[in-house]
């Protein structure tokens, strides 16, 4: 056994403790401030009929984020330690982004909604992507999906390694796939039994929001590994590899960056039900 | 306005005709319009708390009586009113109300399905 291994193994109960820090605080209340970007972002009226939907929709999501980063986090630490090695690189994000991606899908599939009996009105307009979040969502991790199948045979044979490639090839896929799913999955979840106005706009807005931050973990998990993808291609000869490395880390912030911009930018929703709001949905600066 | 329709289990009328029927009555009325894409079937039977399969129904009897039409690209899409179609149905409804009439009529008199053709025969070449 090395020496690099009680320094690992220390390390790797710091994050953990950080990371159950982090999920112990996201089982208590939604901090103030989380809730104040909710309403900047989506314009929604917080307030007593829609209090409870709103926080609760807020607690579970926030929940279900964080465990998905901290048990990604799990997941490379035990690597690196098994491994004997310290590994900060694109992979790191990969599985992180990935963590998120899981998180934020499991989050917005486990949300639950009141049935109860007796008659039920339902409108007869059809929730659309495009109401509720801008066309980034859609186009960018289609756009990454077609990359990546490009460039992953000629990284297999270029490298000589079918395995690595053929697993961020997946990694973007399954994160393409596991977005668009869930974006059925969000649309046509069930509307909220109250038909108050305020209901119904937040109901729209948590639905934006879940559409906006699972767009972004998806653009996030699949550039990421698309940009791994391409630094695999690039590496091998030793020479230039930390220079790959770096330049593929620096675009990975760089997307990291627009991919934040985008899911946390304001987003107006035309409320479908009950409520009068005609201004078209419109997709307001990054903020 | 935004079109909305209720379904009420508990009614005696089957839950995909509440859908048909008024989904039809807002097409009929112009509420909603021609090109409108309804909802998905999941995002109605979900909103609406019934099994997909009733929405499927539902749509499949407006389809049928040409109130939607069916598109992979845009779902299922509202068509132009038909006025034919509308009176035909109009027609169809108060030919019913005066055959019940009749038949009550008959009944109360006491008469056979015979004899009630044969007035009907009757009647029918006065007005020829």
């Amino acid at each position: 056994m090395s020496i690099l291994v009680p320094v690992l193994v220390a390390l790797a109960l710091a994050v953990l403790g950080v990371g159950l820090a982090q999920i112990a605080i996201s089982l208590g209340p939604v901090p103030r401030p989380r809730l104040d970007r909710f309403v900047a972002r989506t314009g929604v009226r917080f307030s007593a009929a829609n209090a409870s939907y709103v926080l609760d929709a807020l607690a579970r999501t926030m929940r279900w984020r964080t465990a998905g980063v901290v048990v990604a986090s799990a997941v490379w630490l035990a690597w690196d330690v098994l491994h004997e090695n310290v590994n900060v690189g694109t992979y790191t994000g990969v599985i992180l982004a990935t963590g998120f991606l899981v998180g934020s899908v499991v989050g917005e599939v486990g949300d639950a909604v009141s049935r109860g009996s007796g008659p039920r009105t339902a409108s007869l307009v059809a929730r659309r992507e495009q109401d509720y979040v801008g066309s980034w969502a859609r186009t960018w991790p289609m756009v990454v999906a077609l990359l990546s199948l490009v460039v992953g045979p000629v990284a297999a044979v270029a490298r000589g390694d079918a395995v690595s490639a053929t697993l961020l090839v997946a990694i973007v896929l399954v994160a393409w796939a596991a977005g668009r799913g869930c974006t059925r999955l969000i649309l046509e979840r069930p509307r909220p039994r109250e038909t108050d106005p305020d209901v119904v706009v937040a109901d729209d807005g948590l639905r934006s929001r879940a559409l906006h931050a699972v767009g972004g973990a998806v653009v996030l998990a699949g550039s990421w590994s698309a940009i791994a993808l391409v630094a695999f291609l690039l590496q091998g000869d030793g020479s230039r590899d930390g220079l790959v490395a770096a330049v593929a880390l620096l675009v990975m912030a760089v997307v990291a960056r627009i991919a934040w911009r985008r899911a946390t930018a304001p987003f107006l929703v035309v409320a479908t039900l009950g409520a009068e709001v005609p201004e078209p949905a419109q997709e307001g600066p990054p903020t | 306005m935004s079109a909305t329709i209720t379904v009420d289990p508990s009614s005696g009328v089957p839950p995909y005709e509440q859908i048909r029927a008024q989904v039809e009555v807002l097409v009929n009325s112009g509420h909603l319009r021609p090109g409108t894409s309804l909802p998905t079937i999941r995002q109605l039977a979900h909103d609406l708390g019934v099994a997909p399969g009733t929405v499927q129904r539902a749509y499949r009897e407006l389809e049928l009586g040409g109130v939607v039409e069916s598109n992979r690209r845009r779902g299922t899409v509202v068509l132009e009113p038909n006025v034919e179609r509308t009176s035909r149905r109009q027609r169809d409804q108060r030919l019913q109300d005066a055959a019940r009439e009749l038949v009550a009529t008959a009944r109360s008199l006491g008469v056979d399905l015979d004899s009630v053709e044969s007035a009907l025969r009757g009647q029918w070449a006065v007005g020829d």
